[in-house]
């Protein structure tokens, strides 16, 4: 942040930092319960579900700084998207590799240094 | 007719951290008022009282998509030129292109955004739209 910043938007904009920084875990267990059930049961609503959770935290990562997370969600967004447009389908092949695609995700997630 | 000066910015957005950091970096650093939806549901509720100068719309929202709620902004006659600027995390050039064709779409700005850049990014692109 640049140091001619008005200081009303750098305290709030630290304090929403902070703030999402603590409710990280929380984000990241939700996301891991949306693929989860994607993966057992991919229905529309699951396909849908999980796709929202793995797009937001890509774009409210980046808002953030965080980069990395940013881009790691948008490779994994780039994996479910297909089955939400229907290129792709669920069979089960393909949920073999969305697993271990997701299982590569969320360990990066999980051991990610804030 | 577009008013030249920019003051009201309706935001369509589903996410919160993206609603509250664009509202913050509008409110404090581009000097507009802002009015948050979290909907496009809401967003067709809320123009009317808000009568909103420019509508800053999310493309990728759950129940109805930026471009469903611009089609049903532009069957209110009030609101047939307000003008639009998307924002989405799809980068693809083809996409973005589709966007931008749509009648009274100033620009795009992609997601994620830099929050000390974005009232900037929408001053030019209403600028430049306006040839002021």
């Amino acid at each position: 942040m640049g140091y001619d910043l008005p200081e009303e938007f750098q305290s709030k904009f630290k304090l929403l930092k902070q703030e999402y920084i603590d409710k990280l875990p929380q984000m990241i267990s939700e996301l891991s319960i949306a693929i989860n059930d994607f993966l057992q049961d991919p229905t529309e609503e699951s396909i849908k579900k999980a796709y929202t959770v793995v797009h937001n935290l890509s774009g409210s990562s980046g808002l953030y700084g965080y980069s990395d997370i940013s881009k790691k969600s948008k490779e994994f967004d780039k994996i479910i998207k297909p089955f939400l447009e229907k290129t792709e389908l669920p069979t089960e092949e393909n949920i073999i590799l969305v697993r271990q695609k997701f299982m590569e995700y969320l360990s990066f997630l999980q051991n990610y240094n804030l | 007719m577009a008013p030249l000066e920019l003051n009201k910015i309706l935001h369509v957005e589903d996410e919160y951290d993206i609603q509250t950091v664009t509202k913050l970096s509008l409110e404090t650093l581009g000097g507009f008022a802002v009015h948050t939806c979290g909907s496009g549901k809401d967003a067709l509720t809320d123009i009317y009282d808000y009568n909103p100068d420019l509508i800053l719309l999310d493309v990728m929202m759950p129940d109805m998509d930026g471009p469903s709620v611009l089609k049903e902004i532009r069957k209110i006659e009030q609101f047939q030129n307000t003008p639009i600027i998307f924002m989405t995390a799809k980068a693809q050039t083809n996409e973005i292109e589709t966007y931008k064709s749509y009648p009274g779409v100033l620009g795009i700005i992609v997601k994620p955004f830099n929050a000390v850049l974005l009232p900037q990014e929408i001053k030019d692109l209403w600028r430049n739209h306006y040839g002021i």
